[in-house]
């Protein structure tokens, strides 16, 4: 945007008395040309999750619509005496007169289109209609790469978890090979939700991985026997494995994040569109 | 083998069935946002097409990626929405299987229609490779501009979801015909409506095969 050329906020041409300001185009000052100016184009911004316990925020912004540039003249009919025109950010905000003549009607115009802003779209529950839309017409693979890596750790975490239920010690009692194979049974579970990679089936698979976890820490033994600290560390490692595993699948929702969404409000024949910028 | 699944690299969608082309040679057809991965470039020798054997659970190498095409779409009558497909050639350990195990079947006499508008409201049925259940629409608009896309077809499910993976799913019309590409949507996300292009659109002249369940891999 050429936001840079309107670095001062407010610009307010005040014409005075004699005193004339002209403009010019050009650095010779041969071409003289009207102040420029810009309709107010409307945008809706859509902030999501934008603070704690808030997941949504839109809020109407006008911008200078840099397509359409408007340009005002000073002339005798205009008026004999002072002119204030401020301008922010290119857009008219105000203009004053002091003189006999009547403000002309196009001038109203324009500064309606600033002080009647809020009233060109029909409802934020309209517009939120629209947003909703615009999210079912996403595309709809699925996304099965995390879960891709998430199966090759939880194979070998698998291949692992059978081979401890071969082992026989002092340090492991009956009730822990019970849970070593019913850790057993919940990898298999996992691995094979994994490999038919359906998105939607993981925030069930992630539940069982939080609940393997857990029984990996029930396994774990009291004993302070080399044996038994050689098992408590090889528990620690598949539970970390599981835990990356897990990770993998649940990275932070989408829903969590905080994201800004800015669109164009167009109106059309009396029905109001929502049209995405797209930031680049 | 029951084969409906199918993916590249990270995307993964449905089989819609298989074409022909003139000389005999048969390819898989899906969307192009499955079957062009995660780039969206088609690449034969990066997108590798695997299918999921839903009876041994396992996925296995199928073929790659050839061609397809993605277009917005015009807003014309015969050239509206989003034309979103590709297609695949099979590796030869299973082209001349699946060529063995192919049902010709007629595309929809639907699709012969002079005037597409007069097919709103017709009944359309789906299966959805992630529910493994039949799916049951209605045609609710035809040649549907969206906030931000065209469709040739908006469809209001009424009987089960499309599901994110169920892209390039088969709609078939009221007499079992294949009618229309699923490319959009997902009903499990507080929404009733899934989006569709035109099959005649996407095949052309080619012919449609349908597979059969009979087929052992």
């Amino acid at each position: 945007m050429k936001t840079n050329l309107f670095s001062i906020v407010t610009l307010t041409f005040i014409l005075s008395g004699c005193a004339t300001v002209k403009f010019y185009s050009d650095k010779e000052l041969t071409k003289e040309s009207g102040v420029e100016f810009y309709s107010p184009k409307p945008y809706l911004i859509v902030e999501r999750n934008p603070a704690k316990d808030v997941s949504m925020k839109m809020t109407i912004v006008y911008l200078p619509d840099f397509n359409n540039p408007k340009y005002a003249k000073l002339s005798p009919g205009f008026g004999t005496s002072d002119l204030k025109l401020s301008l922010e950010n290119g857009i008219i905000t105000s203009y004053g007169i002091n003189s006999d003549s009547k403000i002309p009607e196009t001038l109203t115009a324009i500064s309606g289109l600033v002080s009647g802003t809020g009233t060109s779209y029909k409802s934020i529950a309209e517009a939120l209609s629209i947003l909703k839309d615009n999210k079912d017409e996403k595309e709809q693979s699925g996304d099965i790469s995390s879960m891709k890596e998430a199966q090759d750790i939880i194979s070998l975490v698998k291949t692992d978890i059978e081979q401890e239920k071969t082992k026989t010690g002092d340090h492991i009692s009956e009730i822990q090979k019970s849970k070593i194979k019913q850790l057993n049974d919940s990898i298999v579970k996992i691995e094979n939700l994994l490999i038919k990679r359906i998105s939607k089936d993981i925030p069930a698979i992630a539940r069982i991985m939080a609940s393997s976890i857990k029984l990996i820490d029930e396994i774990k033994t009291t004993s302070t026997s080399p044996n038994a600290n050689d098992f408590n560390g090889r528990m620690e490692t598949r539970k970390n494995e599981i835990q990356v595993a897990m990770n993998k699948i649940s990275p932070p929702k989408k829903a969590d994040l905080a994201t800004v969404e800015v669109y164009e409000i167009i109106n059309k024949s009396g029905s109001t569109e929502l049209k995405r910028i797209e930031m680049k | 083998m029951n084969f409906k699944r199918i993916c590249v690299g990270a995307k993964a969608g449905a089989l819609t069935g298989f074409v022909s082309s003139d000389n005999g040679s048969y390819f898989g057809l899906s969307a192009f946002h499955v079957l062009s991965g995660s780039n969206r470039v088609i690449d034969p020798f990066d997108d590798k097409v695997e299918v999921f054997n839903m009876e041994t659970n396992r996925w296995l190498q199928f073929g790659t990626t050839i061609d397809g095409r993605y277009y917005k779409g015009d807003g014309t009558i015969n050239n509206f929405g989003i034309l979103d497909y590709a297609y695949f050639d099979m590796f030869s350990t299973f082209k001349d299987r699946i060529k063995n195990n192919l049902t010709l079947i007629n595309v929809s006499q639907f699709l012969y229609n002079i005037n597409k508008l007069t097919l709103k409201d017709r009944i359309v049925f789906g299966y959805s490779v992630i529910d493994e259940k039949e799916i049951v629409g209605k045609l609710s608009n035809i040649f549907y501009e969206g906030p931000n896309n065209r469709f040739d077809v908006e469809i209001e499910i009424t009987s089960g979801h499309t599901n994110e993976g169920d892209s390039g799913m088969l709609w078939r019309d009221e007499y079992n015909q294949p009618f229309l590409m699923h490319i959009r949507g997902n009903t499990n996300n507080n929404s009733t409506k899934s989006y569709a292009t035109f099959l005649d659109r996407i095949i052309g002249h080619r012919t449609f095969y349908n597979y059969e369940e009979r087929l052992t891999i």
